[in-house]
């Protein structure tokens, strides 16, 4: 697609505000890194855009779209959200289009990407890790992909209710950018998930190129079906539960039979190929919230899951601090697993009109670390500008520690427009 | 609190920037672990012992190979799909991921061109579909595996005769299988098998520390191997001598061989119950004349190269084969022309071997016919399969190559030799070895026999009738010549050929003694069939060997000239005409040699002295003076200590020819004319030996077969021309080699015998005419004519009693003194005129010596006198007195008698 059809097929969106309330944010980042990493230069700037449109509750859509500009020039268009609400009898609601379920059962941890049941889910994780979508939170907060089919909410009673899920379809997750080669290692952003670079056999190691087998897209992954059904209770009225239980695919990527070692006179390269792989799950899970006063909260989710997986999470909230452990058993489970005994610490603080904020997370048993130290200042109403430093430490085999490299100071000048 | 936990903030915010500045993680390294196959091959221990190997087992091992070989190809990958190159493997054990034991470049084009055999295109890759080819084929001969070892064997351990056909067979046709898998695609030019050729040096230096390889004596020992290959191969692209190595040719070739050896059940019958001649199966012939069909087919079914002479002797030069000499290049060359007339300027072509196949049949029928001569049960427990030479003799069918050739007397132990010369057994292999040698002679023969008269002249008129004879000499004989090996120390100027000094015209007379009159067999008819030019073939291989185990025995000192120092690889001198000895050693060290390689000739030649034979000895091996020389000991290889020796009296190997002729004429003359056996020559025993013994003796002294002293050389002539007239003369010869002298009183004859010889004297007119003939040139009279003669010259002698008859001791003296007027008087004109004086007057004196008297006064007898003399006193000869006789006549410091 040419740069001009894309304007051109966007141009419907800028007639919509003219029927609907928008609101939206810009904001310019510049980052700063101690050295480049491969490709990645140690000056980046990310810009992000989000546009939301929203009739009421009757209908929405919101898209969102990143760019780098310095380094890779990654480019991110995603519709996030764009659905159209029904409400055939009172107390039942119907969304057609793309929604998470977590959005439709208002589920406690809907805005905690981050925690032990959110990140088990499809994420968009945006160019960088650490940017947040939304410009009030300063906290990293991916958005939970939206499932595209049918949602429906019944409000049993006052403090009750279920709801149902189902799509035909299947949305991975997109993260940052991997580029395969057929001739060549792949290359990544800075926060990707690294891929292997090397096998080892014998003790030998070997250079890889690793390519993706797309002929089984459809089928293997985004023709598959989800359903999640959903019900949440009040006990008293300081404690709710969810409970949700969804059969969904979950990545299991595979090398498949077509990897080979490929041999020249001169070298040998091992050659991968990778099939996107994501087989059905059931899972169950219960996650209960006790407030027990207004500055002190509590809250906890348990979860199985038919391959064998089991686990949990559990937080507190004091205030202007919160804190969460979360661990997940797994067979099999990778050294470098995101829920492996993390440990989560935010603190946010409000002084002489600057917000501070501190974000900790640690592996207890990889060592690693990664700490975000950031000041806001409120420029104007619409305008805020936020100073602050990321910092990440590990090992090479811990979540965290594989991005030890990419310490950073960074600013981000905001505007939101419609607030 | 809001301060303090800014505070915090702040602290953290310091503190974190410790953690600034990480390097980056090294790469992201997946561990995996090789499943090649996902089987396993079963324990080692199923195949320590192979006779215990089940199907399962190697079923299992195959299929598991299959699997584990597709594995491999499904995860490593070469530039071409299906097949990883050689140079690609080599990458691979560079990394690590294989381990080989070799390392060096020529050990990686070793193994390219191993592995590019099997390669359907023929290129030095490990092909998936070959492998698997290669896989699935030895898979299937797991049942004819099973089969062999499980195969019904005898209480000796040995299979069935029947199973073991049947089991041959089904090999046979597996091997065509395996033959198959070879890529005829495959080719290897001259320059690539010499490039591998020099990059043995390091392998074979590897294997074998200490030796070194001179590569470019390597190089060119690998062109002449290529270009004899031309014999063999066919020449599909029509490329010559030096064509490509294509492996299509080789299958075909292959193909050929398994198929003649499938048509032969009943000799491989016979071979698998143990070869007994008592079990020749009778369709021997019939089966070897269709095997020698299928290689003739194979050979009339491509094309070949032909190589020309000079190629061929460059090629033969350099391989240095044993008694096949560079020098008799052109005469291959005209062998196989002979055989198969060429189509053009094609020098030696391979179309004539089919030609000599044909033999095959007549060999096999030909031991069919020998079968009853050896014992019915030979070959079970203690009866060997082995017929005596006596016994042959009488055999239509082995008489004709009884005493042809070496008859080996080793298995007899070596003392005591209680042995006859006929009773030396003959061996089934050496009776089928010598068939098969004859058959080859008599097809050269034709070739040979322009005329298809199944004879070639011996003499003749004009050179033109001896074309044929001269012919067949120059080509056939000069292969068995003496000193196959040579070689030129510098590798600049060729040395001359280490080849018997014969010439061809006095070669083609030896022939004709020793296949025309010396041989049962022999016809005397002054002309060579086949069965006598095999008697022919057959000494002279055997006069080749026996000279070369006399001249080189390792007791003598022997040394190498000083060029030689410095060549690489010296052992290959070892019984080379470059090694020289002493001459007095050498000659003292002949007659010993002799005895110690025939364990027989130790009891024939028992009462032969050594010092006899050491004076003939040194009147034979040359005198001719030489330029002193330095030399080095040498015993194979050098002495360490390289210090050098003057040599001034020094000969090489090939003056041990003319002893070890005349040591084994000695052991023929046994065989023809020792008709009791016992080792003596008694007086008609002497009628065959003598005429035989003098006629070799002069074509042997007139055709400079050996070298000797000028003035010696003439008497010796005029002697043997002399004594080998019929008549008295060769009674007179007779005499002598019982006498054992020329010169020395005759004491031969009991003082009985001698006395009443005396008393007996009554001579016979027609006798005393045949000596009167003999001096002439005359055709032989009648008995009548004789008479008269001898009156006519004798008669003045009947002077005591004038009665017509000569009797009484005068008489008979002045008859033996006439006699020997008459010789005086004859003898310029006996010998033509062309006799120096010296010699004449040194043969007059010899005529008048004490033992010519007594043979004259013998010989003029009447023949019932001669009946009685021997019937009183033994008269015979033996060895020494002949080999006396021999070395009297050639030795030149002894002292003429003077009446």
């Amino acid at each position: 697609m040419t740069p001009l059809k894309f304007i051109f097929a966007l141009a419907p969106l800028f007639c919509v505000p003219a029927v609907a309330d928008t609101v939206g944010s810009l904001r310019v980042e510049p980052h700063s890194y101690p050295s480049a990493v491969a490709n990645n230069p140690a000056f980046q700037m990310v810009t992000n855009g989000r546009l939301r449109w929203f009739k009421s509750e009757a209908w929405e859509a919101e898209i969102h779209i990143e760019a780098e500009t310095q380094g890779r020039r990654d480019v991110l268009f995603d519709i996030d959200r764009a659905w159209y609400a029904l409400q055939p009898t009172p107390g039942l609601t119907l969304w057609l289009g793309r929604i998470h379920p977590f959005d439709v059962s208002r589920h406690l941890l809907q805005r905690q990407p981050w925690s032990f049941l959110t990140s088990r889910q499809s994420q968009n994780q945006g160019l960088l890790l650490g940017s947040g979508l939304r410009a009030s939170s300063l906290s990293p907060d991916p958005t939970l992909l939206g499932w595209l089919g049918l949602h429906a909410r019944l409000g049993l009673a006052e403090n009750s209710g279920v709801s149902f899920s189902a799509t035909p379809l299947f949305i991975p997750s997109l993260g940052p950018e991997i580029i395969f080669s057929d001739n060549a290692p792949a290359y990544w952003g800075r926060f990707a998930r690294r891929i292997p670079e090397r096998v080892s056999i014998e003790g030998v190691e070997y250079p890889v190129t690793l390519s993706v087998d797309r002929s089984r897209l459809l089928n293997d992954v985004i023709l598959q079906p989800q359903v999640m059904g959903q019900a949440w209770w009040k006990y008293t009225q300081g404690v709710r539960a969810w409970v949700t239980a969804s059969r969904a695919p979950s990545p299991e990527p595979e090398f498949t039979n077509d990897s080979y070692l490929k041999v020249s006179e001169n070298n040998v390269t091992a050659y991968a190929l990778v099939r996107p792989k994501f087989k059905p799950r059931w899972e169950v899970s219960l996650t209960h919230h006790f407030e027990v006063f207004s500055a002190l909260s509590l809250w906890n989710t348990l979860l199985v899951a038919s391959d064998g997986t089991y686990g949990g999470e559990a937080g507190v909230q004091a205030g202007p601090a919160s804190f969460s452990l979360l661990h997940e058993w797994k067979r099999n489970a990778e050294p470098d697993a995101y829920r492996d005994l993390l440990g989560q610490l935010d603190l946010r603080q409000q002084l002489w009109g600057i917000e501070g904020y501190a974000g900790i997370k640690r592996h207890f048993r990889q060592n690693d670390l990664w700490v975000r130290l950031a000041l806001r200042f409120a420029l104007a109403k619409e305008t805020k500008l936020d100073v602050g430093t990321d910092l990440f430490s590990g090992s090479d085999r811990s979540y965290f520690g594989e991005w030890r490299a990419n310490d950073r100071a960074f600013v981000a000048l905001q505007w939101e427009l419609g607030t | 609190m809001n301060h303090r936990l800014l505070f915090l903030l702040l602290a953290a915010m310091v503190s974190g920037c410790s953690l600034i500045g990480e390097r980056a993680p090294g790469p992201k390294v997946v561990a995996i672990k090789p499943n090649l196959g996902g089987c396993s091959f079963p324990e080692k221990g199923k195949f320590t012992d192979l006779t215990r190997l089940s199907g399962e087992t190697l079923y299992l091992t195959f299929d598991c190979a299959k699997q584990k070989l597709d594995s491999a190809f499904d995860q490593v990958k070469g530039a071409r799909s299906g097949e990883i190159s050689v140079k690609e493997i080599r990458t691979l054990v560079k990394s690590g991921l294989l381990k080989f034991e070799i390392e060096k470049d020529a050990e990686w084009d070793w193994l390219s061109q191993f592995v590019a055999t099997l390669h359907p295109e023929g290129r030095p890759a490990l092909n998936q579909q070959a492998a698997v080819r290669v896989l699935a084929t030895l898979r299937e001969l797991v049942p004819l595996y099973l089969d062999w070892i499980h195969a019904e064997k005898n209480e000796d351990g040995n299979i069935l005769p029947a199973s073991f056909v049947t089991l041959l067979a089904r090999s046979i046709d597996s091997a065509h299988g395996v033959i198959d898998l070879l890529s005829p695609n495959w080719s290897l030019t001259l320059a690539e098998a010499q490039r591998l050729a020099a990059g043995f040096k390091p392998i074979a230096e590897r294997i074998r520390p200490g030796d070194t390889v001179n590569v470019p004596t390597l190089l060119e020992t690998v062109e002449s191997v290529w270009i004899l290959k031309s014999l063999f191969l066919a020449d599909r692209l029509e490329q010559g001598a030096r064509s490509d190595l294509r492996l299509d040719s080789l299958q075909a070739l292959l193909h050929a061989l398994l198929q003649a050896v499938r048509v032969t059940p009943e000799t491989q019958r016979w071979a698998a119950a143990g070869g007994h001649a008592s079990q020749i199966p009778l369709q021997l012939g019939n089966e070897w004349g269709t095997a020698a069909q299928v290689v003739q087919t194979y050979f009339a079914a491509h094309k070949f190269a032909g190589i020309d002479s000079d190629t061929l002797a460059w090629s033969l030069r350099r391989l240095k084969m044993q008694g096949l000499s560079a020098n008799s290049s052109a005469d291959l060359v005209r062998l196989s022309q002979r055989l198969a007339p060429p189509r053009g300027p094609e020098g030696l072509h391979p179309l004539a071997f089919p030609k000599l196949l044909e033999v095959a049949r007549s060999v096999g029928d030909s031991l069919v016919k020998a079968r009853p001569n050896f014992p019915d049960n030979c070959g079970s427990t203690s009866v060997p399969c082995t017929v005596s030479v006596r016994n042959a003799l009488k055999d239509p069918a082995l008489k004709g190559i009884a005493l042809k050739g070496i008859n080996s007397v080793y298995h007899y132990g070596e003392e005591p030799l209680r042995l006859r010369s006929l009773d030396v057994p003959l061996e089934l292999s050496e009776v089928a070895l010598r068939f098969t040698k004859l058959g080859l002679v008599k097809k050269i023969f034709q070739t040979f026999d322009s005329q298809g008269l199944g004879k070639l002249p011996l003499t003749g008129l004009y050179q033109e009738d001896l074309k044929d004879t001269l012919d067949l000499t120059y080509t056939l004989l000069r292969f068995l010549s003496f000193g196959g090996q040579n070689k030129d120390p510098i590798r600049k100027e060729e040395p001359l050929p280490a080849m018997m000094p014969v010439r061809p015209s006095a070669l083609y007379k030896l022939m004709g003694l020793l296949g025309d009159r010396w041989m049962p067999d022999g016809n005397h008819d002054d002309a060579l069939n086949a069965d006598e030019l095999f008697s022919v073939v057959q000494f002279y291989e055997e006069h080749a060997r026996v000279a070369t185990s006399m001249a080189f025995p390792y007791q003598i000192p022997h040394y190498l000239p000083e060029q030689y120092l410095g060549e690489p690889d010296v052992w290959r001198f070892w019984n080379d005409n470059s090694v020289l000895t002493e001459r007095t050693p050498f000659v003292r060290g002949l007659f010993p040699a002799f005895l110690e390689q025939r364990h027989l000739a130790r009891v024939t030649f028992k009462d032969v002295r050594p010092e006899t034979m050491d004076s003939l000895f040194h009147a034979i091996v040359s005198l001719t003076p030489r330029k002193p020389i330095k030399a080095i000991r040498f015993n194979g290889t050098f002495q360490e200590e390289k210090k050098l020796f003057e040599l001034k009296d020094y000969v090489n190997g090939s003056e041990a020819l003319g002893p070890a002729a005349i040591l084994l004429a000695m052991d023929k003359l046994d065989l023809v004319c020792d008709k009791d056996e016992n080792l003596k020559f008694d007086w008609n025993e002497l009628d065959c030996l003598t005429p035989l013994a003098l006629s070799a003796a002069y074509h042997v002294i007139t055709s400079g077969l050996v070298e000797i002293e000028p003035g010696v050389y003439d008497l010796a002539r005029v002697l043997l021309s002399f004594l080998q007239r019929p008549g008295i003369p060769l009674s007179l010869a007779k005499f002598v080699l019982i006498s054992g002298s020329f010169i020395g009183p005759f004491e031969s004859f009991s003082k009985e015998a001698g006395d009443w010889l005396n008393q007996q004297s009554h001579l016979d007119w027609k006798t005393l005419g045949l000596w009167a003939w003999s001096l002439g040139n005359s055709p032989q009279p009648s008995a009548e004519k004789l008479i008269e003669l001898g009156k006519e010259k004798f008669l003045a002698c009947d002077k005591d009693v004038v009665d017509g008859e000569l009797k009484g001791p005068k008489e008979l003296r002045c008859a033996i003194d006439l006699a020997i007027g008459e010789l005086t008087d004859s003898a310029p004109g006996l010998f033509g005129g062309k006799v120096p004086k010296a010699t004449l007057e040194k043969f007059l004196l010899l005529v008048q010596s004490q033992v010519m008297r007594t043979a004259i006064q013998f010989g003029l007898q009447r023949p019932e006198v001669i009946a009685k003399i021997f019937a009183k006193g033994p008269l015979e000869s033996s060895k020494q007195k002949i080999l006396s006789v021999l070395e009297e006549l050639l030795r030149p410091e002894k002292p003429l008698p003077r009446e």
